[in-house]
């Protein structure tokens, strides 16, 4: 990091730009991370909007996926890992004793980095959320819910021929697909993505993005991604981070030609920061 | 590269090749030499152990009649069972040689037919009672020497080697008189020795005659031993595994568990024994020498590498299948039956089916409780005595008779090929349950 | 954010790429402000010579534009730029049309001061035309020379001096116009005479232009069609402006 650089980050004592929204889906306030004795995330404050994509860049290790993962509760499985502050979802508090991070995470979908479908076969992967949920009374309803999700999806006409084939004998991109098909078949509120495309090639990328901005119709969605293109191209809105610390968050297209915070400014360009 | 880069790696490629192909060279010795020494073994345990599936039979001419047999025509089954068919037997062995009057070659007559053999007449009069009063031919089973003399030697005329024939390369090895000799030679020419498949091997319990001496009571208590094995320790072992693997937080407790599961791994077998005999038969009481007892102790010494396997299989399943099915909502225990598990199953399986291969062959344990003991009946439950494949082995290769030595080579080959089934059944297991997808 | 920073990419050659556009670009700027200011000269000392130079030596200027041009492009195609280095390009592409227009004024002033050499009609307006001239040359020099460093303050005081510039030129048109009327067989020389003073307006309006461009790349702001007054008296760094997000 530069000097100059250094200094602007030590110097940063909140969030440039307006964090909250309107219409919030999901609010963090005050939220710090750590993993044991290592604070990973610094007082960060951000809402999630409804029918809106917002997107987290920043550097490798800036602590934007832990933020993406503290907002299902993802965490939870790493037994050093200690979240504070306060995460809503509507208003309900994500950390409280009241929340079932099971019942969480059928509400907040999530969608990983790498493809990931089940060793089942393409039906089962999208009925797989639905049946564990009991959100069918029958086959024919779940034959519906796995038809339209896959439709959303945009990969049915693509695989309504084969839908007892195991899922990962798709392409990379229809596997990916089919992954949000299968989180988008529980119908979640608001859908995560931890760099949904990194393991794309640029076409199928396009397919994704396209994707997302489609189901930005009817979900919140936040996605974390390594490409600032990328966050260009999909999100309304757009948030730094930047060692742990949300540096700045605006509308993309202020980020984009002409972010506030020198950090910002640094990495979106490409510079030393 | 410039030229002069060039030369010195063109310098060196040579003898970089020459340490290649020696590494080459020793790998392929070493294949070699152990294929070498398994073709060794194999070959001199076929060898040996192959003429224990056959026996030698006589034909011998009976007279099934009241007179001999010392029982009325009428006779109840129970009856039939009490007759006299070893005087029958004689009898017969005896109008084949009438010269022989002296009581000592009587008895070494009668010798050449096993003791086993009246109780082969007897099951045939049982089933052919319209024999009754009848001369019939039979094969009866020879006298184990009898056996080993025809199985290896064509011609009968040699001297025998003892005394002042001990340096004679063709001399007979053998316990047999010369009169027995005779008797045998005469039978030979008469094309009534018959050297043919017995599956006397396989459906008879221990026995001290070499030639009645079978592998069945073993088979049976192995198959009990490893049921049992397999029913413990499998449930067990998994649910350990997937708890440690899965559910159990890090902390000092868990890794004290799981150093300990590594070091029972390491324990030496009879250390299991002596604890079976010490909590088992003389604490629970619990039977001696049966199966029962020695599958819980297989199974304790099985544990540790089936949970060890399983683990690694467990390990194997990438996390990002248990984060999509954890990010859709699925309960832990969801995500472990629904997912985990399966892709962990063939991987699982393997580490089980090794375990219960190493216990099948297992023998310093069951000594400690009680499954070294002869036993001739065949074991009808877990709770019967009986013994194991490998036990029988040690049983016989200590016993004095000649004719055993091929008994404990094809009890070695019924083992080889039981382990072999089981290798066999995991590899179709994994290929059945594997899904590369 | 003053300066561009154009050495610190993690990619040299992207720092290469855009310091030799910027390079040629004030290359260019310098190109363009010898041209006016000989074009000036040409005019006001009746030098045919110095005036047949300048109308020639336009063709430097449209080939220096489409070079820049096409490197530029290639950095939107190669480097994506963003924020910062995406203001420089569009500013620069901007600019550069601005600078190539300007190099068409002082063409034209070029080819009528070799046509006006011959008469001596000029000398009447000498002192207007060189008035006027001066402003502009001042004009385009230092909103080339804010340009060269990025000075957006400075540009929005340039900006401001167009006032006078147009001013001036009203004078001029005024006093042409009114001697058309007295003279109407001096037409010929009367409007080209005007369509000199018409290109050294031009010539500030885009020095104006390139003064926005100054401000849009430094400041992020288009503050074209606005009123730069009243703009200028906003602070203008959005750091501290809240309804920016």
């Amino acid at each position: 990091m530069s000097d100059a650089a250094k200094e602007a980050f030590d110097a940063l004592k909140e969030t440039v730009g307006r964090v909250t929204v309107d219409d919030p889906k999901m609010q963090a306030q005050n939220v710090d991370v750590f993993y044991g004795d290592k604070q990973a995330i610094y007082d960060v404050t951000l809402d999630v909007a409804k029918n809106e994509v917002v997107a987290m860049i920043g550097p490798s290790g800036c602590g934007k996926s832990t933020f993406l993962r503290c907002l299902n509760r993802m965490n939870d499985t790493i037994p050093s890992c200690k979240v504070t502050g306060d995460i809503t979802l509507e208003g309900e508090s994500l950390y409280s004793k009241d929340m079932d991070p099971v019942l969480l995470r059928a509400r907040v979908g999530m969608v990983f980095q790498k493809p990931n479908p089940f060793a089942k076969s393409i039906y089962d992967n999208v009925a797989y959320g639905p049946k564990i949920h009991g959100l069918a009374n029958n086959r024919a309803e779940l034959d519906d819910i796995v038809e339209s999700s896959l439709q959303r999806a945009g990969l049915f006409d693509e695989v309504k021929d084969r839908l007892t084939a195991p899922g990962t004998s798709l392409s990379g991109g229809q596997q990916q697909r089919l992954c949000i098909a299968r989180t988008i078949a529980v119908s979640p509120e608001v859908i995560l993505m931890d760099e949904p495309c990194s393991a794309l090639d640029p076409i199928a990328t396009a397919r994704i993005e396209e994707l997302i901005d489609e189901l930005r119709e009817n979900y919140a969605i936040a996605i974390v991604t390594h490409s600032m293109q990328q966050a260009a191209r999909v999100s309304q809105r757009t948030a730094y981070f930047h060692l742990g610390k949300l540096v700045e968050v605006g509308e993309t297209k202020r980020i984009f030609t002409n972010p506030s915070h020198e950090l910002t400014e640094n990495y979106i360009t490409g510079r030393f920061g | 590269m410039n030229n002069a880069t060039t030369e010195r790696v063109r310098a060196t490629l040579k003898k970089r090749y020459l340490k290649e192909k020696i590494f080459r060279g020793f790998g392929i010795t070493a294949i070699a030499a152990s294929l070498g020494f398994l073709v060794l073994l194999l070959g001199s345990i076929l060898i040996k152990g192959l003429p224990a599936f056959q026996a030698t039979y006589l034909n011998v001419d009976i007279e099934l009649t009241e007179d001999v047999l010392d029982i009325s025509a009428d006779a109840s089954t129970e009856e039939l069972r009490g007759a006299n068919f070893s005087g029958a037997i004689n009898q017969a062995l005896r109008d084949r040689f009438p010269e022989v009057t002296k009581r000592k070659q009587r008895r070494q007559l009668s010798g050449l037919v096993s003791s086993g053999a009246e109780y082969a007449l007897a099951d045939y009069l049982a089933e052919n009672r319209d024999q009754f009063g009848n001369t019939v031919n039979l094969w009866l089973l020879a006298d184990d020497e009898v056996d080993a003399l025809i199985k290896r030697n064509k011609d009968l005329t040699q001297p025998i080697k003892r005394g002042k024939n001990k340096n004679n390369e063709s001399a007979l090895i053998t316990r047999l008189s010369e009169d027995q000799l005779g008797w045998l030679q005469s039978f030979k020419d008469a094309g009534d020795t018959n050297v043919r498949f017995s599956s006397t091997f396989f459906t008879n319990g221990d026995s001290r005659e070499p030639e009645q001496a079978g592998i069945r009571a073993a088979l049976i208590g192995s198959a009990y031993t490893l049921l049992i094995t397999f029913v413990l320790s499998f449930p067990i072992a998994v649910a350990a595994a997937i708890y440690l693997e899965e559910f159990a937080p890090q902390n000092r407790w868990t890794d004290l568990v799981e150093v300990n599961i590594n070091n029972l791994a390491a324990v030496p077998s009879i250390v299991f024994g002596l604890l079976g005999l010490a909590i088992f038969i003389n604490y629970l009481a619990m039977p001696r020498s049966a199966p029962v007892v020695g599958g819980i102790v297989l199974s304790l010494m099985t544990l540790p590498t089936i949970i060890i396997s399983s683990r690694a299989a467990l390990k194997a399943v990438p996390p990002s299948i248990r984060e999509a099915a954890r990010g859709l909502g699925a309960s832990p225990v969801q995500v472990v039956t629904h997912h985990v598990l399966p892709l962990a199953m063939p991987g699982i399986l393997t580490g089980t089916i090794i375990g219960l291969a190493q216990a099948l062959g297992e023998t310093a344990p069951l000594l400690m409780i009680g499954m070294v003991a002869f036993i001739v009946d065949i074991p009808q439950s877990v709770t019967d005595p009986s013994t194991v494949l490998p036990v029988q082995v040690f049983l016989w290769a200590d016993a004095p008779e000649r004719a055993f030595t091929e008994r404990t080579s094809g009890a070695i080959l019924v083992l080889l090929a039981f382990l072999v089934v089981m290798n066999l059944t995991a590899v179709l297991l994994r290929k059945k349950f594997e899904r590369r997808w | 954010m003053d300066k561009l920073h154009l050495d610190q990419h993690i990619s040299q050659q992207f720092n290469q790429e855009l310091e030799d556009i910027r390079n040629r670009v004030l290359a260019m700027g310098g190109l363009v402000e010898q041209q006016v200011s000989n074009g000036l000269i040409a005019l006001l000392e009746n030098d045919g010579d110095l005036a047949e130079q300048v109308s020639k030596a336009d063709y430097e200027v449209n080939a220096m534009e489409v070079e820049i041009d096409e490197e530029c492009i290639q950095v939107l195609a190669r480097r994506a730029p963003t924020a910062s280095d995406l203001r420089l390009i569009v500013a620069v592409i901007k600019a550069i049309t601005d600078l190539e227009r300007i190099g068409d004024e002082a063409e034209k002033l070029g080819r009528f001061a070799a046509e006006l050499s011959s008469s001596n009609q000029i000398l009447e307006y000498r002192k207007e035309l060189r008035h006027l001239g001066g402003l502009v040359r001042s004009m385009l020099q230092d909103s080339l020379d804010c340009f060269a460093r990025l000075d957006a303050e400075a540009a929005l005081k340039i900006a401001q001096r167009d006032d006078d510039v147009n001013a001036e030129y009203e004078n001029l048109t005024r006093l042409l116009t009114t001697h058309l009327v007295e003279d109407p067989r001096r037409v010929t020389e009367i409007l080209k005479i005007t369509w000199c003073a018409r290109a050294l307006e031009r010539i500030g309006d885009h020095s104006v232009n390139i003064c926005e461009y100054v401000v849009y790349l430094v400041k992020g702001r288009d503050i074209r069609h606005t009123n730069i007054a009243a703009d200028n008296h906003k602070n203008t760094s959005p750091k501290n402006d809240p309804n920016l997000t």
